[in-house]
């Protein structure tokens, strides 16, 4: 396996508000990783950084062997590399959400990336289907209900075809049979080669996707990195992070 | 699932790109798109015009009509704007129709005391240049796609302050009506009684609201980000004036110089 993300010693604060402490994690292609740790143990802000939306204070972050700061990022066309290799769906679907229909907000990342309309159209189709989702081609995002508005958001990462797909807490809000749907796609994505990496709560959801847990602590700080199905099993120490 | 997502995308972002519009004219009209709501794209003269011609005569038809004081002329500009209304769609026409009543209804309780009292010239002129204004602005807002918008203003060269300044004010508006609203609800739901205290947390409420539509338009910018926008936008299909265009052009041109002369 490759190592795609690598974060070594990695720190953030929010305005002196810590957020993140000496995270140090590799990433390897192919794998899908859960983001496990209470409210506030920075796993929001562990994605943002991986996503190149934050910035660490101290501690480097390199992504496909190429360290990645603002600087690097500032290169529009470095930038719009990156951003096309690594998606993220954020926690809250409705500020992902920007185009007056779903067909625009799908068609929103190829047109970015100078894709021609027929080839546009093709993909926007195909997501839509995958995620089940044809019947609100022509709604407009912002008048959906929370769980609609998550498979659009879903949908929307998607059609660019990222190598990474990273999700925040993607489960929120939706009900049974949507959380099973979004399983069943995860493991699709992740059959086609594709990394995930989704911070979650649900523990029990996920046992036949994951393939590493990365717990965080409440000092904000990686308690462990091991196998999923290992992790699950300690019950004691999933209570003692209290995440169950 | 579909071939393509097999492979590992095989992406190089061009390096220039010439035809581009910024960040904030993008923006101004998505909020745009959203608070006219509905998209339907029906097919029809009016939403075939160029729409470059559309918004360049929109602006001068708009101005002339408020500061003419001809009735002929302004006349003149509304049963045009009624002809094209007659040819949108009939949801559209729905729309446009229940606005401009409102506009009517809101203009006359204004100017009752005027129109009780002293029925003049003036007070009839200023009622119909309200609802012939709320119909060119939004005949042009339905029958208009919003990428072409974005690209007929990318066109013009606006100047990027001004697009700032309404995207920003559009922007707050919009967020802020829905966070007030939910947060008025908490507010309401934490039964705080009359007293100094209730003014003093809703001083704070407005403090918080600005924060927190801040927060929320800057994750909108990172989501933008994350999906290829670099703050520049791609315009596609350039199109050619037809000769309807041209007509159009012609029709407005009469009336604007009526509007500014008359
Ligand atoms: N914009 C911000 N400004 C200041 N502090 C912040 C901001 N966002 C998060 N924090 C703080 O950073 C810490 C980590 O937050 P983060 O959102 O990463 O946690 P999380 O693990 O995602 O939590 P949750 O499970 O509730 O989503 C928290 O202590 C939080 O209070
Ligand atoms: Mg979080």
């Amino acid at each position: 396996m490759s190592t795609l993300i690598q974060l070594e010693d990695i720190s953030y604060s929010y305005d002196n508000h810590p957020a993140l402490s000496d995270v140090n994690l590799t990433i390897e292609a192919g794998k899908a990783y859960a983001l496990i740790g209470e409210n506030g143990s920075g796993k929001s802000t562990l994605l943002k950084i991986i996503n190149g939306l934050l910035y660490p204070s101290s501690g480097t972050y390199q992504f496909m062997g190429n360290k990645i700061t603002s600087k690097t990022l500032r290169h529009k066309q470095g930038s719009r590399q990156f951003h096309q290799r690594i998606g993220f769906v954020f926690q809250n679907p409705e500020v992902q959400l920007f185009s007056p229909t779903v067909y625009e907000e799908l068609a929103f990342a190829p047109r970015q990336m100078q894709l021609d309309e027929i080839e546009v159209k093709q993909r926007v189709m195909d997501c839509l289907k995958m995620l089940n989702i044809e019947h609100l081609i022509h709604r407009e995002p912002i008048y959906l209900s929370d769980g609609e508005k998550k498979r659009v958001a879903i949908a929307s990462v998607l059609t660019a075809n990222p190598q990474v797909l990273t999700l925040d807490e993607p489960l929120n809000g939706l009900d049974p049979r949507s959380k099973r749907f979004l399983l069943q796609l995860m493991l699709k994505l992740k059959a086609a080669g594709k990394t995930i990496i989704c911070s979650t709560h649900d523990l029990n959801y996920w046992k036949s996707l994951f393939d590493v847990a990365v717990v965080m602590n409440d000092q904000k700080k990686i308690e462990k990195v091991a196998p999923y199905n290992q992790i699950i099993e300690d019950e004691a120490f999933l209570t003692q992070m209290n995440v169950m | 699932m579909s071939d393509w997502l097999f492979h590992t995308e095989d992406y190089t972002p061009s390096g220039s790109q010439h035809r581009y519009l910024h960040k904030s004219s993008f923006r101004l009209l998505t909020i745009l798109a959203r608070l006219k709501g509905g998209v339907i794209q029906p097919k029809g003269l009016i939403y075939q015009l160029h729409p470059t011609v559309k918004l360049l005569t929109a602006l001068p038809l708009i101005i002339g009509v408020a500061i003419s004081q001809s009735g002929m002329a302004i006349t003149a500009v509304f049963t045009l704007k009624f002809l094209e209304l007659s040819l949108l769609h009939h949801k559209h026409v729905k729309r446009i129709m229940t606005i401009g009543l409102v506009a009517l209804l809101f203009a006359t309780m204004v100017m009752l005391p005027a129109i009780l009292f002293q029925q003049n010239h003036q007070t009839f002129l200023l009622i119909g240049k309200i609802i012939t204004s709320v119909i060119i602005v939004n005949i042009l807002s339905y029958s208009t796609k919003w990428r072409q918008l974005t690209g007929a203003l990318s066109r013009l060269r606006v100047p990027n302050e001004v697009i700032l300044l309404i995207d920003i004010t559009l922007k707050y508006i919009f967020i802020l009506g829905r966070i007030a609203l939910n947060m008025f609800y908490a507010l309401q739901k934490k039964n705080i009684g009359i007293d100094k205290k209730r003014y003093n947390s809703l001083g704070s409420l407005v403090g918080i609201l600005f924060i927190k539509s801040k927060h929320h338009t800057d994750q909108t910018w990172q989501a933008m980000q994350k999906r290829g926008f670099n703050g520049i936008y791609s315009v596609r299909n350039r199109r050619r004036i037809s000769i309807s265009d041209t007509l159009y052009l012609l029709i407005c041109i009469l009336l604007i110089t009526a509007l500014f002369t008359l």
